[in-house]
């Protein structure tokens, strides 16, 4: 029960940020309006899904340095909730983009960054897909996936913010952020970060541990084909 | 399309809140019932 502690913590972290997000006071903004309160479920998905792909990241350099096909399926695994994370941002981005800007896809350093990542995550999954050998689709795919994340990261977080910007702390200087983020979105939006990473970890877990034991079984499957194979060759020389 | 566009505008916009937390919320549920029919499959080996 101890080892699920951060388990009760993600609930008690999302349903604060569900509620509080709904029904706490906000600034009253043009145009926003109510529709600030976005900022509570859309910006932690794409924290989440930054946090996952350094996990998968990191999981990629130690498969390569220890060579354990479970660290590659962990790897994996967080790359796989991560998209599902960046899909989800994707679309409420969208959704949010079409009433507070005017458009669903607006040209913008963010939006169009995000989308030439994910096309890199999902080459991953396609490079994956095209090897059959576990150890060299492990290795091969580990590599790409560094490189991956070295690629990701510039291209939604320091790019956009070397042009102009409809996201907000884009576009200038966004140390100076401090001044225009108000204390009630930091209330929420703070915990909401860590929250949305921590149910994202949770469903990973739930998948590498199903990928575990699917692999277990794959194994004992063709442990129990060979031992038959071999007896049915034993009988063959017996009597022949 | 519109107006739907223009139903989600009433009400100070608080439906365009309400329509990306159901997006978020569909988006995990959708995955968890695919982890769960992997579940099953996993199941049938095990039984064979």
């Amino acid at each position: 029960m101890l080892k699920h502690w951060w388990k009760a913590l993600t609930v008690l972290i999302l349903a604060y940020v569900f509620i509080a997000g709904l029904m706490s006071p906000v600034p009253k903004l043009p145009i926003l309006h109510e529709a600030i309160r976005n900022t509570f479920f859309h910006p932690p998905l794409w924290i989440a899904m930054m946090t996952m792909l350094l996990g998968s990241a990191i999981f990629s350099v130690r498969y390569l340095r220890k060579g354990k096909l479970d660290d590659d399926l962990v790897s994996v695994e967080l790359a796989n909730t991560a998209l599902l994370f960046g899909v989800l941002g994707c679309i409420t981005g969208s959704v949010w983009a079409y009433f507070a800007w005017g458009d669903l896809w607006p040209n913008d350093p963010k939006t169009n960054g995000v989308a030439v990542g994910m096309l890199l995550y999902l080459a991953y999954f396609v490079l994956r897909g095209s090897v059959d050998d576990e150890v060299r689709r492990a290795r091969i795919s580990s590599v790409y996936n560094i490189f991956a994340f070295a690629v990701f990261i510039p291209l939604i977080l320091i790019l956009p913010r070397l042009t102009d910007s409809l996201h907000p702390g884009n576009g200038g200087n966004p140390g100076f952020n401090q001044y225009d983020a108000d204390n009630s979105i930091k209330r929420i939006i703070r915990p909401a970060f860590v929250g949305f990473t921590l149910l994202g970890f949770w469903i990973t877990q739930l998948r590498v541990r199903l990928r575990r034991v699917e692999s277990q079984l794959d194994e004992q499957q063709e442990l129990e084909k060979s031992v038959s194979k071999r007896s049915a060759n034993m009988q063959n020389l017996t009597n022949p | 399309m519109n107006q739907l566009a223009e139903i989600l505008r009433q009400d100070g916009k608080i439906w365009v809140v309400v329509a990306v937390i159901g997006v978020v919320l569909a988006g995990w549920l959708f995955y968890l019932l695919r982890i769960g029919s992997r579940v099953n499959k996993v199941k049938r080996r095990v039984i064979e």
